[in-house]
């Protein structure tokens, strides 16, 4: 395998982080590595590489400039071939800016979401390859694919 | 008797916690463990801190007879994962307790779940945890529809990594 075969899996807190665990069976097999919103996330993926960046929701905007540096420099540094995301802010800025680096970008849209896909999941049909929400009644041609749940 | 009660580690929920910490005051012999996320109130009558470590999280939900929380997945995963029951109280937008109303609509879907009660107020969440208290768990939520995302996710990944 080359080396830009890495896979990088990012998620915010809570209930974002959860849900990305459950998924971990799924990341097995490739070169891991995972961004969270907290120092403390560093314990549920040991012993992967992980890094933290500051969350960037609607109530933490100044963290916006210091988040966008951490992820491209953690971008650079690791050129992932592909980024999963169960959301939110941060994942979205990561799918973004890592597309535009040429990777593979998929969107989980949060399981919390069950009346309507999320603000940032309704963006990421723009930037994500693989584009899922956990809800089957949410599923649209032309909007996310139902692929099953975390639960 | 223990009750572990968490808001998540993100956003104060100060209308649980002060419920909480007053039910804890008039329970005394009931162990009460907070995860507030942060805010000004300081409870006086139950431990607690701002933010768990996901180890300690876990350890005190399963330490917990009841969980008490608001309507995050994560609690709702956890809960099912450790075999808890769960009173759920939604935080309202109005309140600006959080910014969209996500958690009413995950509410009524979750009204439905056995092992869970979904509270309106928090005057009822007193005696949602006593109808709680030995009652069933969570239910868990069975595998089939997580191995098929975890299937799509793989083969997502598999196919984005011999691109390259």
């Amino acid at each position: 395998m080359s080396k830009r075969s890495k896979v990088m899996v990012i998620a915010s807190g809570g209930g974002h982080w959860t849900q990305m665990l459950r998924l971990r069976k799924a990341f097995e097999g490739h070169d891991v590595f995972y961004v969270g919103v907290k120092e403390m996330y560093r314990q549920d993926v040991a012993p992967a590489r992980f890094y933290a960046v500051r969350d960037v929701s609607r109530l933490h905007k100044t963290a916006l400039l210091a988040t966008v540096t951490k992820l491209l420099w953690i971008l650079l540094r690791e050129r992932p071939a592909a980024i999963v995301t169960t959301g939110s802010a941060p994942g979205m800025l990561a799918l973004r800016m890592g597309r535009l680096l040429g990777a593979r970008t998929a969107w989980i849209d949060s399981i919390a979401n069950v009346e309507e896909v999320s603000l940032s999941g309704r963006k990421a049909g723009a930037v994500a390859d693989l584009w899922l929400t956990q809800w089957e009644h949410l599923q649209r041609p032309g909007g996310p694919s139902y692929r099953g749940s975390v639960l | 008797m223990k009750v572990f009660v968490t808001v998540g580690s993100m956003l104060p929920f100060e209308r649980l916690i002060k419920a909480m910490d007053e039910w804890a005051r008039q329970n005394p012999d009931v162990e009460v463990v907070a995860q507030t996320g942060g805010g000004a109130y300081v409870p006086t009558a139950m431990k607690h801190q701002a933010m768990v470590a996901p180890d300690a999280y876990r350890r005190h939900c399963a330490e917990a007879d009841v969980i008490v929380s608001h309507v995050g997945m994560g609690t709702v995963i956890t809960a099912a994962e450790v075999g808890k029951p769960l009173v759920a109280l939604p935080r309202r937008r109005d309140l600006q307790e959080v910014t969209s109303d996500h958690q009413i609509a995950t509410a009524k879907w979750l009204r439905e779940k056995p092992g869970v009660e979904v509270v309106d107020n928090e005057a009822q969440l007193g005696a949602a945890i006593e109808h709680m208290l030995g009652g069933p768990a969570v239910e868990d939520f069975g595998a089939a529809s997580r191995e098929k995302l975890v299937t799509c996710v793989k083969a997502f990944l598999d196919d984005a990594v011999t691109r390259r």
